[in-house]
């Protein structure tokens, strides 16, 4: 098995920036997923990894060995690409067989191999198709059966599910996640999806612009988003981002009242901005609550109903929407004034002038 | 042989009434399928219908006669007496199709709905191309095909029987179509030969070790003296025209493959330069190229018409193999170098099969040029490299014609262009490959 280390990796086309100096390391064993919103650069490190693409500069480490220039084939790294790459000319089952016989094994090795691995991603009975004639999760299951056969020391997977129907993906989600829970392989698996982020990653690795924003598990992703890129991509809706200004231990709001920062927080603040300075207050949907007694004002300006929870989306008095989960039952008519109240817990900030949060000293 | 200015000759009634018989046979089944019939049923009466046709065709054209003799142009008027002729019975054809009734069913649940097909459709396809009239009228479209097909092929047949003729057979007329085969044509072809008087052939008659070929030599009192010319001048065609072949299919593959992989500077102009070669007719350089030839030593040399043919197809080879390359995503190979294999293996075992196509369609036709090249081949051999193409001309010399030599040397040197396309045609119709490439 594997760790995979990236020192200062840096990719430029041109003079255009795929991918800015970045530092990874992927631990033995750990799934880790590079998240970000198209041609940010996900692909382009993936693929420095795998040696289908030189560095720029920096230092890529397979187990402590500097192979920034060694040849794929040297790697002994398994690529799953985006559109599954399966050879046309091939049936299911060479397809699969293809890699081992790069490495020179007996017939009965192949074929028990291809037999074991068919098992396990249960294709045995799609062995003999050409991948022309297979279904997209079909392709999907060779392509990886082709990568899973050859016991590679790491798994790279280009969005692997980016080409397969909404609800297939789920299936092939758990199967994937499964998969390696039981080998317990080193992953790295790019999406631009963050729900399959957060499903699947031990940890998190997002990027936008070419740069990474933020490595972390999909806890600290989700409720310390480390500037306001991650806060706005994480989550579906994003986290909600409030400008105000910070004065006196309260957060003015234009016209719509003052939020009194919780106690933890003022320090931190205060480093920050001194005594007065705008700042950007962010919270969840789910650690807003409409209540009589909020010291938040804002009027409805749509309900969504999700089956389980109501989505509340609320206009403040400087227009911004603000989305608030509140329970089923409750019922707001758009158009009504309601209060609403924050969790103290669950409020974050950050300096509108540098979009990172601001970070409290000592944490509870 | 036959001209269209002769009155209703018998070859194109013959022609005519196969054609309206072959509409007949395969559109009649059309319509009596979707009414509800049996398909032998409807071939039957499409094949009585199709005897009609072809009758009233004739009758139809003979009755033109009068009208397209007042037209002072023979050609045209029997053209147009065709051509109307053909329009009438097209019109008559297509009334007669709403006089089939439908057939009656036992049970009401086999009824389809109105205008569809009789039976139901498993197969995929769209709802125009099951209809009954498109049917039929490809049908119709088809027979037409086959029959112009047909025609394209009767210089071939003709040029086979001629082949096998004996000399009165071949330059009889009326032309014979019933004949005894013999193969004088060919041995001619292929031998050098001597005339014998009478009393040389009793003695030569004697001989106990005569093969076959010198006993049908014999009846035409003539001894075999050794192989002829046209055997070296196949083989030198068939030598030139593959190595050349095989030579601009190579190196085209592999330049295309750099064309189309590689960052290479310049790369466009290089490309737009290889092409330019196609830009001036070769026959603007055959004097330069012969005097350098000749400077060269590569006058009448194998080598010489290799490295020319070669020359000639490699841009060819290289725009159209580049394209096919282009069509394959290059994360094919790059699966293949991550799994543990050399550019060249990747190169060898994915990127060649996956351009088998476009392989097997330049073979073609690099071989097609290779081996019908005529003015090089007759300005830059005399005979140690010469190959077929400027030699059969040359079978025509003084005095008696030997057609049947002819027609058989031209057979001979059809034969392979036949064999590598047929071989290749697997590859050639199977047109783009089945990706399992995902667009999204
Ligand atoms: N071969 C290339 N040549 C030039 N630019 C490229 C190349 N590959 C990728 N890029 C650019 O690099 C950036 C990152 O691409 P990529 O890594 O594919 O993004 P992602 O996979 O995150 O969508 C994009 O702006 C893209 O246009
Ligand atoms: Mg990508």
């Amino acid at each position: 098995m594997a760790e995979i280390q990236l020192l200062q990796v840096e990719k430029k086309f041109g003079e255009v920036h795929a991918v800015k100096p970045m530092d990874l390391t992927v631990h033995d064993g750990e799934f880790v997923v590079l998240l970000g919103p198209s041609g940010c650069g996900k692909t382009t490190t993936l693929r420095m990894i795998s040696g289908l693409e030189t560095t720029t500069s920096g230092t890529i480490l397979l187990n402590g060995r500097d192979v920034t220039w060694a040849h794929p084939s040297e790697r002994d790294i398994a690529f799953v690409f985006q559109f599954f790459a399966l050879y046309s000319h091939m049936t299911a089952r060479q397809n699969i067989a293809f890699p081992l016989q790069a490495q020179g094994e007996s017939k009965e090795t192949v074929n028990q191999r291809v037999a074991e691995v068919s098992r396990l991603l249960q294709i045995e009975h799609i062995l003999d198709a050409r991948p022309g004639a297979l279904s997209g999760g079909d392709q999907q299951r060779v392509a990886l059966a082709r990568a899973l056969v050859r016991r590679p020391a790491a798994f790279l997977m280009d969005e692997p599910l980016g080409a397969l129907d909404a609800d297939f993906r789920e299936t092939m989600r758990a199967e994937i996640k499964r998969l390696h829970i039981d080998n317990q392989a080193t992953t790295v698996y790019v999406t631009h999806d963050q729900i399959e982020a957060m499903a699947m990653g031990d940890r998190i690795v997002v990027m936008s612009a070419a740069a990474v924003q933020q490595v972390g598990t999909p806890t600290e992703i989700y409720h310390d988003p480390a500037s306001l890129f991650v806060a706005r991509f994480i989550g579906s809706p994003g986290m909600n981002l409030v400008t105000g200004r910070y004065h006196g231990g309260q957060v003015h709001l234009p016209d719509c009242g003052a939020y009194t920062v919780p106690p933890q927080w003022i320090a931190p603040l205060n480093t920050a901005f001194g005594d007065d300075g705008d700042v950007i207050l962010g919270f969840r949907p789910e650690a807003a609550q409409v209540t009589p007694q909020g010291a938040l004002s804002a009027t409805v300006y749509a309900s969504d109903l999700h089956g389980s929870y109501t989505m509340l989306h609320l206009e403040l008095c400087d227009q911004t929407i603000v989305h608030v989960r509140s329970s089923r039952q409750s019922s707001h008519p758009i158009g009504t004034a309601v209060q609403f109240d924050l969790d103290p817990a669950m409020v974050r900030f950050f300096d509108p002038a540098t979009e990172a949060a601001i970070v409290p000293e000592v944490r509870a | 042989m036959f001209g269209l200015d002769i009155p209703l000759p018998e070859f194109w009634i013959a022609y005519f009434s196969l054609f309206w018989l072959l509409v007949g046979a395969t559109a009649t089944p059309v319509i009596f399928r979707h009414r509800g019939y049996s398909r032998l049923l409807g071939i039957l009466i499409g094949a009585v219908i199709g005897l009609v046709c072809a009758v009233l065709f004739v009758v139809l054209l003979a009755a033109l006669k009068p009208l397209a003799d007042l037209l002072d142009r023979p050609l045209l008027g029997t053209l147009l007496s065709m051509v109307i002729s053909a329009a009438v019975i097209l019109v008559l054809l297509v009334r007669a199709r709403r006089l089939v009734p439908e057939a009656r069913y036992d049970t009401a649940g086999t009824r389809p709905a109105t205008g569809g097909p009789h039976t139901p459709v498993t197969y995929s396809a769209r709802v125009d191309q099951v209809d009954p009239n498109r049917q039929a009228w490809q049908a119709i479209r088809a027979s037409v095909v086959v029959m112009l097909a047909a025609l394209t092929l009767t210089p071939v047949v003709w040029m086979s029987m001629t082949a096998f003729k004996s000399y009165p057979d071949a330059v009889a007329s009326p032309p014979k179509v019933a004949f005894d085969p013999t193969m004088e044509g060919i041995i001619t072809l292929l031998t050098r030969r001597r005339q014998m008087t009478d009393e040389q052939k009793a003695v030569y008659a004697q001989n106990e070790d005569l093969n076959w070929a010198d006993r049908v030599m014999l009846k035409s009192g003539q001894a075999i003296l050794g192989q002829s010319d046209y055997v070296k001048r196949l083989r030198n065609s068939l030598i030139i025209a593959s190595t050349s072949t095989v030579l601009s299919v190579t190196l085209g593959l592999l330049s295309a493959y750099a064309f189309s992989r590689f960052r290479i500077p310049g790369k466009g102009d290089l490309l737009f330069f290889i092409l330019s070669t196609r830009m001036l007719p070769p026959v603007v350089v055959t004097i330069p190229i012969f005097l350098m030839y000749r400077q060269l030593g590569l006058y009448d040399t194998h080598a010489g018409l290799i490295l020319l043919y070669t020359a000639f197809n490699l841009s060819f080879s290289v725009w159209l193999l580049k394209g096919f390359i282009d069509e394959i995503p290059k994360e094919y190979e790059e699966a293949a170098l991550v799994d543990g294999y050399t550019r060249l293996q990747a190169f060898i075992r994915i990127v060649m099969p996956e351009a088998m196509t476009g392989i097997a369609a330049t073979t073609v036709f690099c071989f097609i040029f290779a081996w019908n090249e005529y003015a090089f081949a007759l300005m830059l051999t005399a005979d140690k490299a010469r190959t077929a193409p400027p030699h059969i001309p040359s079978m025509i010399g003084t005095g008696l014609v030997e057609w049947a030599a002819i027609a058989a040397g031209s057979l001979f040197f059809l034969i392979p262009v036949v064999i590598v396309t047929f071989a290749l045609r697997k590859y050639l119709l199977r047109g783009v490959t089945f990706g399992a490439i995902r667009q999204g």
